[in-house]
């Protein structure tokens, strides 16, 4: 019984972790473009939380396709605010910005919507309905998070490599100037940058809330702060490193939690920040980077090896 | 068709470029050599519009181009090889060229102009879906070229292109840009291999640092100019072989 | 004598900034001790309080280029720490109930003033910046900026999930209020000094250079991982110290005090004020102090007719952290210092290097003329440009 309850864990960590894929793999696209860390990131998450709230009564799809239309406009905005005008600052300068529009959202909910009582979104029952699958319980929720999760990540591949702009992004990425000069315009790349990763802010956002229920103005913080990190674990410099990171941070944290005592669990998150440190000293570009390397240095040194044995 | 007045291009405290006057007329093929530090890469950058210049001015076809963004000089017509080549080393080879034209409306000739160019560089299409990171140095300059060519610009720029670069791509290289010459292309060529240069072009500059020209003409002139033996001496060693 | 007269001019102008800076602190303390009113105390408790932190964040941050978010944690543990030592051991049996034995055997009996609590503090923030900061050192840009996040975190679920030691997420209440006006002043004027001297010595100079082109500095022989790892020391010992004055005179404090909004309100001081330069720590302190607490009046007490809801006081700090930003990045000060009086009214060119707050002339040449430029051929062409180092990950 024990190998089926460990294996339960780990199917709940799954759909836990990939939600954190794809916000992660949403900030590795800003980082990679603009060189920016979004903290204000999670505060889209807020933002789509409270107007769930209010269109929880307009009906499932109208909720969603509001609460996804409203992300993106504000995300499309804050760039255009906040970020335009210090694009060509340096990294640093951008990540005190980030911080300082991630401050002020969350300010602005406390004196709006965050006030009084506090607001929640009921889940839908149907999505608690399990089903048993070779012994293991999965909910409708998990299905649903892993399916989203999966074509999400499937679609932004697709985009990035067949899509003209995807090329353009992929190449503003890697070398800004360059895109520039074979004539790609920075503003409308940026644009759609923080348009895309509106949309997966919003993806993320209903499934978190359809998750977890409650909202408040910092509830993007913990979110961000997991995705953030483990972006970074994997590699901000790509975007396949950035959601593998996300992924494992989001199963590490999920797992800890579930495996720790009970009294142990709280410390869930500085054990796992713990972790972080240490990563980023042996790894600082990432682990998918030093895996990389490892790789390549080992098949380097078996090539030498069979070639001096021949 | 090309006219550069009175130039400065300062980085910070730094002159890179100081009171430079230059032309390049339409179907030339011009040269920029000298040392390092001389200012060359600066010029190029300024004309295409990564580097605003501190004094002075630019102007492409009676245009003044001295302010203008650098995707709107690309679809004026010019186009830069950059030093280091700069393909991305992420995208294939195919999306590298390919990214090149973007910018042009008429995808029939696009079309027609990636076939042409399959043809001048078989080495990539031989390579066309491998990802730029696996050239070697001279394939990668070659992809350059042609990404650059995919714009179809009137005026080509190309920042030492046979820097790092074994003497048989060296060859190869001059070999493309004569060709390219010959085909009616204008080309503005910065190199620091100064012979080479000065034997292809039409008409050479050769600048001192700080961003001056000290000799220019064609390569009779310049053979013919006393001084320009003993700096010339100096200069041969930079990559002749 | 006139050389004794010019060797304290010399003195005098070398230590012109902090000697200005200083003069501020103590004249505003001198308002405080004769107004008479409680809330004007408290709020410039808080003013002086913040400014140390400020002046701590300005010689780690401001000097390296490298974004901490981590220091107020430091604060925290000196916070928590001195309190611990100097709480009476009655009240300690009875919030402390479940502390193990091998702290509450030290702990629980001691019953220390607040100078021996306020080198408790220093001592327990240094060993902790200490073991931390040999990680952080080694890394840049953004991947020190993680790692400062992660301290920051670190501390936060510690404190929170260790109420037996710390009270958890409550308010821990009882610590004797034995910290005057007058203490943190004297201490802000020695942290003033401190800090100035920090930026002038060659740690300072080392670190700065750093900053502005890594690999040039490390090519004249800065050992750059250090000189970080030193100033990240010196910071957290003095966030330590601030956390101990802090507890105890605000005597009830939580976990909650310090974290992401305390770390905010320093970033933007320091940063609206100016972060290169520690008349910018202090400027930027006072400028967002007195809005700050202004608002915060208006929040409680309400003005111009409105109730004011709260939150408003956070939201200016963080639109004048984005004006700041986006209009002059440099800060009100512009990095640099206090004039001197004699420099206001003589040629650009006679400014002595060091009223300002940018790199001294000689260091900047050692460095662009360096071997590791790569236009350069010879150690004697400054006109090379050095293309600067870019952020990676």
């Amino acid at each position: 019984m024990i190998g089926a309850i460990d294996l339960q864990v780990g199917v709940d960590a799954v759909s836990f972790g990939a939600l954190f894929a794809v916000m992660a793999l949403g900030l590795a696209l800003l980082f990679g473009v603009m060189r920016l860390m979004n903290f204000a990131y999670g505060e889209l998450i807020m933002v789509g939380g409270y107007t769930m709230y209010y269109t929880r009564d307009f009906g499932a799809l109208p909720m969603i396709l509001i609460t996804i239309v409203v992300v993106v406009f504000v995300s499309v905005l804050m760039e255009l605010i906040a970020f335009r005008p210090v694009r060509h600052a340096a990294p640093v300068t951008l990540l005190i910005t980030s911080f300082a529009v991630s401050f002020g959202l969350q300010q602005v909910a406390f004196m709006t919507v965050a006030k009084g009582r506090q607001k929640g979104v009921e889940p839908y029952p149907w999505l608690t309905d399990q089903h048993h699958i070779a012994g293991l319980r999965l909910s409708n929720l998990d299905i649903l998070t892993l399916l989203v999760a999966a074509g999400l990540l499937i679609g932004m591949t697709l985009l990035l490599k067949r899509t003209t702009i995807g090329i353009q992004l992929r190449a503003s990425t890697e070398d800004y100037q360059m895109a520039q000069l074979v004539g790609i315009r920075g503003n409308r790349v940026i644009s759609f940058a923080f348009a895309i990763t509106g949309l997966l802010a919003a993806a993320v956002c209903i499934l978190f809330v359809l998750r977890t229920g409650s909202l408040s103005a910092t509830m993007g913080v913990t979110p961000l702060l997991i995705a953030f990190v483990g972006g970074a674990i994997g590699g901000l410099g790509s975007l396949t490193g950035a959601a593998l990171g996300g992924f494992t941070l989001g199963v590490v944290i999920n797992s800890i939690q579930s495996s720790l005592p009970v009294d142990l669990s709280g410390y869930t998150l500085m054990f796992a920040f713990l972790f972080v440190i240490v990563v980023l000293v042996i790894a600082p570009s990432g682990l998918l980077d030093l895996t990389r390397r490892v790789w390549s240095a080992a098949t380097t040194r078996f090539e030498v090896l069979n070639r001096r044995a021949a | 068709m090309l006219r550069i007045e009175d130039l400065t291009v300062a980085y910070g405290r730094v002159r890179a470029v100081t009171g430079l006057t230059m032309h390049v007329e339409e179907g030339e093929f011009v040269g920029v050599v000298g040392h390092n530090g001389a200012g060359k890469t600066s010029i190029l950058m300024t004309i295409v519009g990564t580097q605003r210049p501190a004094e002075g001015s630019i102007s492409y076809e009676e245009q003044d181009i001295t302010r203008r963004s650098p995707d709107d000089i690309l679809r004026m017509g010019i186009s830069l090889v950059p030093e280091g080549r700069r393909i991305f080393a992420r995208l294939t080879v195919g999306e590298n060229v390919r990214i090149g034209g973007h910018a042009r409306r008429d995808r029939a000739a696009v079309a027609k102009d990636l076939e042409r160019l399959r043809e001048r560089f078989p080495v990539l299409a031989e390579k066309w879906d491998r990802s730029g990171g696996e050239l070697s140095g001279g394939e990668q300059q070659q992809l350059a070229i042609a990404r650059a060519l995919v714009s179809a610009p009137k005026l080509l720029l190309l920042d030492e292109p046979t820097l790092g670069l074994a003497p048989l791509m060296v060859d190869r290289v001059f070999e493309i840009l004569e060709e390219l010459h010959a085909e009616g292309r204008t080309i503005l060529l910065v190199e620091q291999n100064a012979k080479r240069t000065i034997e292809a072009a039409d008409r050479t500059y050769v600048m001192r640092s700080g961003g001056q020209i000290q000799f220019q003409g064609t390569s009779r002139e310049l053979s013919e100019m006393s001084d320009f033996e003993t700096a010339y001496i100096g200069m041969a060693g930079d990559g002749a072989r | 004598m006139s050389s004794a007269f010019a060797l304290g001019r010399r003195y005098l102008r070398a230590a012109w900034t902090p000697i200005v800076l200083s003069a501020v602190i103590v004249i505003t303390w001198a308002i405080v001790e004769n107004a008479g009113s409680v809330t004007l105390e408290e709020d410039v408790m808080r003013l002086f309080l913040w400014m140390m932190l400020v002046l701590a964040w300005q010689l780690f941050s401001g000097n390296s280029g490298v974004m901490s978010f981590g220091h107020v944690a430091f604060m925290a543990a000196g916070a928590y720490f001195s309190a611990l030592l100097t709480m009476s051991p009655t009240l300690k049996e009875t919030t402390f109930a479940d502390m193990p034995q091998f702290l509450a055997s030290w702990i629980r009996p001691a019953e220390l003033g607040l100078f021996e609590s306020m080198l408790a503090a220093g001592a327990l923030a240094a060993l902790l910046a200490a073991v931390f900061g040999i990680a952080v050192a080694r890394l840049a840009g953004i991947a020190a900026a993680i790692a400062t996040l992660a301290i920051l975190v670190i501390m936060f679920t510690f404190i929170v999930q260790t109420p037996s030691v710390t009270g958890g997420s409550d308010v821990l209440v009882g610590v004797p209020r034995e910290t005057t006006p007058g203490n943190v002043a004297i201490s802000l004027v020695v942290i003033i000094f401190a800090v100035y001297a920090f930026k002038q010595s060659r740690h300072g100079i080392r670190l700065r250079a750093s900053r502005e082109n890594q690999e040039a500095a490390q090519s004249v022989a800065v050992n750059v991982r250090l000189e970080r790892y030193i100033a990240f020391v010196i910071a957290g010992v003095i966030c330590g110290v601030a956390g101990a004055l802090y507890a105890h005179y605000f005597s009830g404090f939580a976990a909650a005090d310090f974290y992401f909004e305390l770390t905010f309100i320093v970033v933007a001081m320091l940063v609206v004020g100016g972060m290169q330069s520690v008349a910018g720590a202090v400027v930027g302190t006072y400028f967002l102090t007195i809005i700050y607490l202004t608002a915060r009046r208006a929040e409680v007490d309400g003005a111009l007719g409105i109730e004011w809801p709260s939150g408003t006081a956070n939201l200016l700090v963080a639109i004048a952290l984005l004006l700041a930003l986006i209009l002059r990045p440099s800060g009100i000060t512009g990095g640099r210092e206090v004039p001197w009086p004699g420099a206001l009214w003589r040629r650009k060119g006679a400014v002595a290097a060091s009223a300002a707050g940018t790199v001294p002339e000689e260091v900047k040449e050692a460095i662009t003329a360096g071997p590791s430029a790569p236009e350069a051929t010879t150690r004697s062409r400054p006109d090379a440009p050095t293309p600067t180092s870019g952020e990676s990950l």
